[in-house]
């Protein structure tokens, strides 16, 4: 937290300035409004969209067409029910292209294993924070019903800018 | 159980919770599990029946730490990790008073976990209360010592190499005379064990399980949820049988007189080889207890151990009135003892 008196980078959560005493109790780093926001906003508030599910036995050109179909930079893969992987653009950037051929690949080499899966309810602070240490554009969320949404690095820039 | 008496007497009208809410803004995350907790310590302290002005509560540094702005007593947020220390020095100079450490995982094991052994072995008479939300949550993010193996955050991006540190076997390792877990979810529970710790005489120190809703979320999900967590918990207490689930239909034995397993049962014929609760045993059952761990075990919450021993305070106040007594040692006879000479000019 950067003290706007004299600039000193003190620590999160300090109440007065180590360099010039400035109280510091009612600085934030945030616009007015967007931290509350940020802290008191769910996941459901930013209505995610259900995810695009394929399972792991698919063949990637199969993939590859949903994800153009569908305009969609990631599908989740699915069996029996549960979250197996997650496959993105990057994935068969990386994996793919100039790589192997489509025809030749396979699902469960190219997708990241167990992702990190958020609930509906968790605070939107807590999705900014996954995708932040995990470098993640994309979260699947659990919803109550037992569906599954997909929540993208987009739709966070959405509610921030509303 | 011992209970605590202090000298100064009950007069005047009943305090309230109200009474221990100060004027200061709570500035927790919302739903942050620090709110739980605080509720249930000011709805805990009127039931002391100890002056305002006879509280004191010390912190260290951490988002647990803002708690003695919110408690309407005396209060010290003071030196990363040093709480105990300080507490330890101000019930040796003013035993009158009661006295509260409030402390974190990263603040009571990590940077002050020195300080913490020394004032549990000491058994010195204050009340410690341990946040444990496996992460560094004022800082962001980064894993805590008590964070699991494999913990994947902003200090550690391909996961912790570490290994947990456990804050009730640290406190039993450190001999300590009460040693209990709590969930800041389940406030009933919290109440009725912070009670305990207050009126407890020697070092009570109370981990209390909270989640940090931002950097931690659900990291206690089984045990803090009201729909799972009777099959995730099982409640110690003294002299009963170790039995949970939502049906009670199952329980704790011991395998061979060692290994603890959990067995089911028809709830109306429990088997009767059920590991019975003792919060009077030796540590080395309070220890047995801490080891058990989910997935294969639920996890227990309550008094682990309670036992009485002299505090170091009693001990102190002894040897002080020793010293008084006439004949005893003194400094000057002490300065001109048969082992100083005079050197010839």
């Amino acid at each position: 937290m950067k003290c706007p008196d004299c600039g000193v980078a003190n620590m999160q959560g300090a109440d007065v300035c180590d360099g010039c005493g400035h109280d510091m109790s009612t600085v934030s780093h945030l616009p007015r409004g967007l931290g509350k926001r940020i802290l008191e906003g769910t996941i459901k508030d930013l209505k995610p969209r259900d995810a695009i599910i394929v399972g792991s036995q698919d063949s990637v050109p199969s993939v590859i067409r949903l994800m153009r179909e569908k305009k969609s930079g990631c599908v989740l893969v699915v069996d029996g029910g549960k979250v197996r992987g997650i496959l993105t653009e990057r994935d068969l950037l990386s994996g793919v292209a100039g790589v192997v051929s489509p025809e030749e690949a396979e699902l469960p080499e190219l997708m990241h294993a167990d992702p990190v899966c958020l609930k509906e309810d968790d605070p939107v602070s807590f999705a900014f924070h996954h995708m932040s240490v995990g470098g993640f554009r994309h979260l699947p969320i659990h919803r109550e019903d037992g569906g599954i949404g997909m929540l993208s690095a987009r739709d966070l820039l959405r509610y921030l800018s509303t | 159980m011992a209970d605590r008496t202090f000298p100064t007497p009950k007069t005047g009208p009943a305090l309230t919770r109200k009474d221990f809410v100060s004027d200061q803004m709570v500035r927790w995350c919302p739903g942050c599990g620090d709110f739980a907790i605080l509720a249930q310590v000011q709805k805990t302290l009127p039931k002391l029946g100890i002056p305002k002005e006879k509280i004191v509560f010390i912190s260290g540094i951490g988002c647990s730490s803002r708690f003695p702005y919110y408690v309407d007593t005396y209060g010290f947020h003071s030196i990363h990790g040093r709480a105990p220390a300080i507490a330890t020095g101000l019930k040796c100079a003013r035993p009158d008073l009661q006295v509260w450490v409030v402390t974190g995982d990263g603040d009571g094991l990590s940077i002050g976990g020195n300080h913490l052994i020394h004032a549990i072995r000491r058994n010195i008479d204050i009340n410690i209360l341990l946040f444990n939300n496996r992460i560094y949550g004022l800082t962001k993010g980064q894993y805590s010592p008590t964070s699991e193996r494999g913990k994947v955050t902003k200090s550690s991006p391909v996961g912790s190499l570490d290994r947990p540190i456990y804050p009730l076997r640290t406190a039993l390792a450190s001999e300590a005379t009460f040693v209990a877990r709590s969930v800041d979810a389940d406030v009933q529970h919290l109440a009725e064990t912070l009670e305990r710790a207050a009126t407890h005489k020697g070092t009570s120190f109370v981990e209390i399980y909270q989640n940090c809703i931002v950097f931690n979320n659900g990291a206690f999900e089984d045990i803090e949820n009201r729909a799972t967590r009777d099959d995730f918990v099982v409640k110690l207490e003294h002299g009963k049988p170790l039995i949970f689930g939502k049906d009670r239909d199952h329980g704790i034995r011991m395998k061979g007189g060692l290994t603890p397993e959990v067995v089911t049962f028809k709830p109306e014929e429990p088997p009767k080889d059920l590991l019975v609760h003792n919060e009077k045993a030796g540590a080395e059952f309070a220890y047995m207890l801490t080891q058990l761990e989910p997935p294969e075990f639920p996890t227990p919450v309550g008094v682990f151990r309670s036992v009485e021993e002299a505090t170091y305070n009693d001990l102190l106040d002894a040897q002080i009135e020793s010293a008084k007594k006439p004949g005893a040692d003194d400094l000057s006879k002490l300065l001109a003892g048969p082992e100083t000479w005079e050197v010839a000019a």
